[in-house]
């Protein structure tokens, strides 16, 4: 009688991973009424923080600043004009000048520009397989081209033609070479670049060595361009975005081991420090919105939103955040605790890898237990089973309420 | 001598429906056993209880000295089941089935497992299930009779088994059990086949209890008596019924049959006290069939 | 013992295995040909953006197969016992119902195991021909999780099968559907590579959950 036993536990189990991994989902499919975030910008009309905020169904939102004043639609956009400027043109505003200097649609169109930099972009968060197409830099021709090869890092830089699959040993050499002669150490730690023949122009691969150096690598008329980038001692790189803009005043965005974010900017490859308080890289969206005046970033976890104005020199300024409408826990969320002592979590929007982790649903998860252990117990004097030969299934369902009590009557002991 | 079965108060329900109540049997080593009884009475069940495919409601069977739900290896090893309908792993050839269940057997009979297939005159390629129903029950009695084991349980050993071929599979049983150390527990439809086999012999009938007895004394005691109807002007015939001495009776044509345990004296006098007046009462000698349709009744 | 059990399997469910086989020597086929064809039609160059850029996954039918051989396997193996109760021949084997089970489920896993692990040394041999070891060694990541689908489809039906109670069939059904549906609802290349190891051994309660629905077999009323 043993075995049968306990397989009937390794079933309840089993039941009980299957309930916690799609249960939950079906509830919040049903129940979860959560719109968008905030969206949260520096004024340079006002020189105040504005947002945009969801507020509960309906998908009706307020826009107000930072003190709490509302403001109607039009009146809102009209002081964060360097985002709307399309607006402002069609509402006949443009041009607009703001601390004496005047700005036309050209002039504000050609200072914008967004960076994001989201935590599934990290090198680490998301699986990328390290064979990368190296551009021709100066193609002679106005759109990019995929190359007919292809290299990954290895203890040299191996190109493979794409045709037939085979190293080229002699662009292998050629760049090898070129990278050793520039004191690169293999193997490479990581390799950073945009990969796509729609971007304006190509800046190569920015690829950190085995010692932690940084190298800027191009291929111009099919020859390599290689250069060492000095990075500041102290700073571990865990990953790099490079997005190539038609501005040419940011090469990318560096992240560091540490957490701190850098741009890494046009002058020199010199880094400049964001100044973010409570910025944590795997859970927050980041985004920089440089316009003709300010640069704002703007960050947020689930809860809260965070943002920094900074000047033309990436100075702050200005700071706020808030705790965001969608950020608060509604009836359906506590109810959710109670149901749900715990959920099995496989999907995050931070990550390209699954997850297959245990999450618990907080402290209101023993009601929940305590209202399923009386329903077992009479489950159990109904079919006429003893307490005493029973303790597992009790056990079960005080530690996993819903579940246990669902898979212990679908998978009833045996008489 | 060691009980090879023995039941105890088994109770059996299949819902509302009584299939036994407090069934008592004991099989001793070395006999053979008939269990006969109607069509639905039980007969299979008791076997899927004894073989541990089923669980009774309450009661307590032992075979071969072990509790019928917790068969041991060994003791299974000890045991031939033939399963009603000849069940077999028919997508197995003769010679594949063979080389399977010899492996589990270390008293294992390979040439009288051939001796008897090969009577089928097939090949050894040949599937069992493109076989008739009679073939496929030769081969599985060939395997049972390969096996040798100590307790034979045979459920309806002679479906689809031509009278040749029955014969001859009672001569090999008789054979099997010449030593005297072995059991055997069957249960047959052609009733008569049991006649010069059986030792003893159990009568199921569902929720009655059950009748057990030797052969030699069921057919000793047991008699039919039978007499002409005999009706008097308008006064309507008179008809026998059941009771302690009267187990059964019949009526076909202007003959009335009734079956007891008595003596023909005693059953004229009990006739009598029913309002029968019976004379000529006629003594008529009884197959085995003949008594267990004159016992269970025709339907 | 074991080997006149391995014999008996292999004789039940020989034919299936065969079709089984032919089935995943298909699909792989089917690939080859597919890439060989696209590699005429389109150009190189786009083909290899696709497949490392964009993540495009050229073997996904590969998925569909594994689970339909579990399944195959299974209910070749499973539902001829199952049929006029032929279960009682085997329980009454002098080997034990649950030395049995166990050894005609591993049978079973070990059988399906093994076009899996073909599966994936031919799907790796495949990419390899076009692609470099980095590709044929992400396809071989990423196809992981799907062979242990396959494998948990092929637990699924052996206990469904083996329960003689309908009801508890659907939820024997239910969970093994719940566990193939996530090992099978990763949609990029290599999105198991850090969880893998913690659902696999979760599942590995399959194995010991085959003694119950063989008791309960012969814990039955009628």
């Amino acid at each position: 009688m043993m075995l049968p036993k306990l397989s009937r536990y390794a079933l309840i189990i089993l039941a009980i991973v299957v309930m916690s991994l799609y249960l939950p989902n079906l509830y919040n499919k049903i129940f979860d009424k959560k719109t968008g975030k905030t969206q949260l910008f520096f004024s340079p009309v006002i020189k105040k923080f504005m947002f945009r905020e969801m507020v509960g169904e309906g998908h009706r939102f307020v826009t107000q600043d930072e003190n709490g004043k509302t403001y109607d639609r039009q009146s809102f956009e009209t002081l964060i004009p360097f985002v709307y400027y399309k607006n402002m043109e069609l509402w006949g505003k443009l041009p607009l000048t703001i601390d004496g200097h005047v700005f036309d649609k050209q002039t504000i169109k050609k200072n914008r520009q967004v960076f994001e930099f989201k935590p599934r972009m990290i090198a680490d968060r998301t699986p990328r397989i390290q064979v990368f197409p190296l551009f021709e830099s100066k193609p002679g021709v106005t759109r990019l081209r995929f190359p007919k090869d292809a290299f990954r890092m290895t203890d040299r830089m191996e190109f493979i033609n794409v045709d037939t699959n085979i190293v080229d040993e002699k662009m292998t050499g050629q760049f090898t070479q070129a990278l050793k002669q520039a004191k690169f150490l293999f193997p490479a730690k990581l390799v950073a670049g945009k990969v796509s023949i729609l971007k304006p122009f190509d800046e190569g691969f920015f690829i950190v060595d085995a010692g932690g150096d940084l190298f800027q690598i191009k291929r111009a008329k099919g020859q390599p361009v290689i250069v060492k980038i000095t990075i500041p001692a102290g700073i571990n790189i865990r990953s790099i975005k490079i997005p190539e803009n038609k501005k040419k005043e940011i090469y990318g965005i560096l992240l560091s081991q540490k957490g701190n974010l850098y741009l890494i900017s046009y002058n020199k490859y010199r880094l400049i420090k964001m100044p973010l308080i409570n910025y944590d890289p795997d859970t927050m969206d980041f985004k920089l919105l440089i316009n003709p005046l300010y640069r704002t970033a703007v960050y947020s976890s689930n809860q809260t939103i965070y943002s920094v104005a900074m000047d033309n020199l990436y100075r702050p300024i200005a700071q706020y955040h808030r705790v965001m409408f969608t950020g608060k826990k509604t009836m359906a969320d506590r109810v959710f605790e109670v149901i749900f002592p715990f959920y099995i979590k496989t999907m995050d929007k931070t990550s390209g890898y699954l997850q297959f982790n245990t999450v618990g649903s907080g402290r209101l998860f023993f009601i929940g237990n305590a209202f399923s252990l009386p329903f077992a117990v009479l489950i159990m004097r109904t079919r006429k089973f003893e307490f005493k030969k029973n303790w597992f299934d009790l056990t079960v369902v005080i530690f996993t309420g819903l579940y246990g009590l669902i898979a212990t009557i679908i998978i009833n002991p045996e008489p | 001598m060691e009980n090879v079965i023995e039941i105890k108060n088994l109770t059996h329900c299949y819902g509302k429906q009584i299939i036994y109540e407090n069934l008592n049997l004991t099989v001793p080593q070395g006999r053979i056993f008939g269990l006969l009884g109607k069509n639905g009475a039980g007969k299979t069940t008791l076997i899927k209880i004894l073989m541990g495919f089923l669980r009774p409601t309450s009661g307590a069977c032992r075979v071969l000295g072990e509790d019928s739900h917790n068969l041991s290896p060994a003791a299974r090893r000890r045991i031939g089941l033939l399963f009603e309908g000849h069940l077999a792993y028919d997508f197995m050839s003769i010679a594949q089935i063979e080389k399977f269940y010899s492996a589990h057997y270390s008293a294992w009979n390979r040439s009288l497992y051939f001796e008897l297939v090969d009577r089928l005159d097939l090949s050894y390629d040949h599937l069992i299930k493109n076989m008739s129903c009679g073939q496929r029950s030769q081969v599985v009695l060939g395997l049972i009779f390969a096996q040798n084991p100590d307790l034979m349980i045979l459920d309806d050993y002679s479906m689809g088994l031509d009278a040749g071929y029955r014969r001859l599979f009672l001569d090999y049983l008789r054979e099997y059990v010449k030593d005297g150390s072995k059991t055997v527990f069957m249960t047959s439809h052609i009733v008569q086949d049991l006649e010069n086999l059986v030792n003893d012999i159990f009568f199921l009938d569902r929720g009655k209890e059950i009748f057990q007895t030797s052969l030699d004394e069921f057919m000793s005691g047991f008699k039919q008596f039978r007499f002409i109807k005999n009706g008097s002007g308008s006064m309507p015939i008179k008809m026998p019924y059941k009771d302690d001495v009267i187990i059964n009776t019949d009526n076909t044509g202007n003959m009335i049959s009734v079956y007891s345990f008595e003596t023909g004296a005693a059953v004229s006098a009990h006739l009598k006290g029913q309002g029968i007046d019976v004379s000529g009462l006629e003594h008529v000698p009884m197959t085995l069939e003949d008594a267990f349709i004159g016992f269970t009744g025709k339907y | 013992m074991f080997l006149s059990i391995l014999y008996k399997e292999w004789l039940k469910i020989r034919i299936y295995w065969v079709i089984a086989l032919m089935l995943n020597l298909f699909v792989i086929g089917w690939l080859f040909l597919g890439l060989r064809h696209l590699f005429i039609i389109e150009h190189a160059e786009m083909i290899w953006y696709q497949i490392f850029e964009i993540g495009t996954l050229h073997y996904t039918h590969v998925k569909y197969f594994l689970i339909i051989t579990g399944m195959i396997i299974g209910a070749a193996q499973f539902i001829p016992e199952m049929i006029g109760h032929r279960f009682r021949l085997s329980l009454h084997l002098p080997i034990g119902p649950n030395v049995l089970v166990l050894w005609s489920a591993l049978i079973g896993f070990i059988s399906v195991g093994v076009l899996a692990v073909l599966d994936a040394v031919l799907l790796y041999a495949v990419i390899g021909i076009y692609f470099p070891h980095e590709a044929a060694q992400s396809a071989f990541l990423t196809v992981l999780p799907w062979l242990w689908a396959g494998l948990i489809a092929y637990m699924g039906t052996a206990l469904t099968a083996m329960e003689p109670q309908l009801s508890r069939k659907l939820v024997y059904l239910a969970i093994a559907g719940g566990f193939v549906w996530f090992f099978c609802s990763g949609h990029d290349y290599e999105s198991y590579n850090r969880v893998l190891w913690k659902p696999v051994l979760v599942s590995l309660l399959f194995i010991p959950a085959v003694f119950l629905p063989a008791f309960r077999y012969r814990n039955r009323s009628l």
